[in-house]
């Protein structure tokens, strides 16, 4: 579903991001991990059709984003850390707007604002979106990016600042989705919900570090929990790369 | 469909944001009134003090005309020194009249006045003279004093016979408010989503650069054109300002001029950073030269010539034209064709702009 060849980006003399090479199949959840300035959001910008790749190309749902960055943004629907909704209008305003600019039908549109009025309440659904409770804020987030039925997902640290309760709501979200074929990129700090994936990639310095199962990766570095693993994958590469700092005192992108 | 969905959007925003609508209507109003009522070109009362050394019955009499004037508060003293009144500021001008006046004058040599004014403020100092001239040349006129010139000037003051200020101000203010509402509207739009982070998810989606841009557009067009009206409308109620030429005419060249302001705000908007660098430029951009460079105040015909060849570039000055035209003159819309394509030119390029700057953006 997700087909990333050699993709890299420069910015001037920097490498952010240096021969991404990976496949991600249909319905799988794939975790994205790296601490802040490994090249995830670079990466991430790239695969969505927002940043032109400098080299390699990367193939979603079989569309080149080098060559049709329009076509691949159709189909990914895109979930950001941050709450980036029209706070002060309305959640069916919200829902509204998202699906008539992504040419979603009438009916469409009917029953997703009933589903979601029906979520929220009388209350809830009169309110300006910003005065909705985080979880549901971000829940309103993914309804937003599900409208037009993408068959790639890609959530930008979805569920930052959600609370445990609210954080395992959404993870059934993504289950549920990820079971009807949706196929789930996910980008986190949350080890415990990297857990959950169905396999993860770490990033340090700009280079992938490791791709396997939650499990794998842990057997690897002999960690017992994924944090210790990913603490020392960090710290295994940073040191092969012969302790050079330049890549902390890189601006994240 | 990008389009319509963005329009609906931002009528949206705009409804609900109610607090923003009530100010965004009261105080062009408000501006207008508080203009209107200070900005009075005429003086009432001109603080004239009189030195007669002469003390004659001529001077006397000069005097006395000087009461007559409704214009005038006087105070006679002996003094020497008329820049200590200045100071003390308890005179705008000191008229001195000297022993030989009323001799010189019967032996027909030429009498002299001296007069003194306070021109620390220019303008005021220009008309407290104009005033003073003419109540000396009416007195000149009743001893039937022969040293009058022999022809005299009878002005008529076309399009403004009253000479009132409001002739003056109702349509320069307009050009003003209109401008800045219109630019400050559209140039918080943009920067807002980028603050919101809403920007990035429009970035995603299929919708391109013009529908985003024309789509911002559109809606505040409808209300400047709200606000506009309400402002020629009060001009007209409050201050009796005419309308000479055709309203359907107004109606459109207002509409020009508010998609003028709007396109410049929304470029601004493609450029700043943020709401607040975004209103800060607005206002400035607009502000200014509208004040300086338009007409508005100062007469072009008079600045230096880079001045001049500046505001060509300020839309509010080609708009003055239309407006002076279309309520004092009763311009036809053929008279004010090249002001009306000039304002038309300035809206196209700013759009094209603002598409421009927006598309780079998108894809960077």
């Amino acid at each position: 579903m997700i087909e990333v060849r050699d993709l890299t980006k420069r910015f001037g003399g920097l490498t952010a991001v240096r021969d991404l090479s990976f496949i991600v199949d249909p319905g799988e959840v794939f975790g994205f991990l790296g601490a802040n300035g490994a090249g995830k959001t670079t990466s991430i910008r790239m695969m969505c059709g927002l940043l032109k790749p400098s080299g390699g190309d990367a193939l979603l749902d079989g569309i080149s984003v080098r060559h049709n960055p329009e076509g691949v943004k159709r189909r990914i629907g895109y979930m950001s850390q941050r709450f980036s909704l029209y706070g002060e209008l309305s959640p069916a305003a919200n829902v509204e707007f998202f699906a008539r600019v992504y040419g979603v039908s009438k009916k469409k549109i009917q029953s997703e604002v009933a589903r979601l009025q029906t979520e929220l309440g009388e209350a809830g659904a009169g309110r300006a979106a910003s005065e909705l409770p985080l979880g549901f804020k971000q829940r309103l987030g993914l309804a937003c990016a599900l409208l037009h039925d993408p068959p790639i997902i890609v959530l930008d640290e979805p569920t930052s600042g959600v609370d445990p309760v609210g954080r395992r709501i959404f993870w059934e979200d993504i289950y549920t989705l990820s079971g009807a074929g949706h196929t789930v990129l996910v980008t986190t700090h949350f080890m415990d919900e990297a857990e959950y994936c169905d396999r993860i990639a770490i990033m340090n310095a700009g280079r992938l570090i490791a791709l396997d199962t939650p499990a794998a990766v842990k057997a690897r570095y002999g960690a017992e929990t994924l944090n210790q693993a990913f603490i020392r994958a960090v710290a295994a590469d940073r040191e092969s790369l012969g302790g050079n700092r330049e890549w902390d005192s890189r601006p994240s992108s | 469909m990008g389009l319509k969905a963005i329009i609906l959007k931002e009528f949206k925003h705009i409804l609900r944001d109610y607090r923003t609508l009530i100010i965004l209507f009261l105080l062009p109003l408000i501006m207008i009134v508080l203009f209107g009522y200070a900005m009075s070109l005429e003086l009432s009362s001109v603080a004239l003090v009189v030195d007669d050394r002469d003390d004659s019955s001529v001077s006397r009499e000069l005097i006395r005309s000087f009461r007559g004037s409704a214009f005038f508060s006087l105070r006679e003293v002996r003094l020497g020194n008329s820049l200590e009144l200045f100071r003390r500021r308890e005179a705008d001008a000191v008229l001195t009249i000297p022993e030989n006046f009323s001799r010189d004058l019967f032996r027909g040599e030429t009498a002299h006045l001296d007069i003194d004014i306070d021109a620390s403020d220019a303008s005021r100092g220009l008309i407290v003279r104009q005033y003073i001239n003419s109540v000396i040349r009416t007195y000149l006129v009743s001893v039937g004093n022969s040293d009058l010139p022999a022809i005299e000037l009878v002005p008529a003051f076309l399009y403004n016979q009253e000479r009132s200020g409001a002739f003056f101000f109702v349509p320069a203010l307009t050009a003003l408010i209109v401008i800045m509402v219109a630019a400050l509207l559209t140039s918080l739009t943009i920067t807002r989503e980028k603050e919101q982070g809403t920007f990035e998810l429009l970035r995603l989606s299929p919708v391109h650069s013009y529908e985003i841009i024309l789509g911002k557009v559109l809606p505040y067009l409808l209300l400047a054109l709200l606000i506009a009206g309400l402002i020629v409308l009060f001009g007209i109620l409050l201050f009796q300002v005419p309308v000479r030429g055709s309203i359907t005419a107004l109606a459109v060249y207002l509409l020009i001029y508010c998609l003028t302001g709007l396109s410049f705000g929304i470029l601004i908007s493609t450029v700043a950073g943020s709401q607040q660098a975004a209103m800060l430029i607005a206002l400035i951009a607009t502000l200014l030269p509208t004040l300086f460079l338009s007409g508005f105040m100062f007469q072009l015909e008079a600045m230096p010539r880079p001045l001049q060849i500046i505001s060509l570039f300020v839309p509010a000055r080609y708009f003055l034209i239309i407006l002076r035209g279309l309520m004092l003159k009763g311009n036809s819309v053929r008279e004010l064709l090249v002001p009306g394509t000039a304002l038309m030119t300035f809206s196209f390029i700013f759009l094209v702009l603002a598409i421009r700057r927006f598309r780079a953006y998108l894809e960077s």
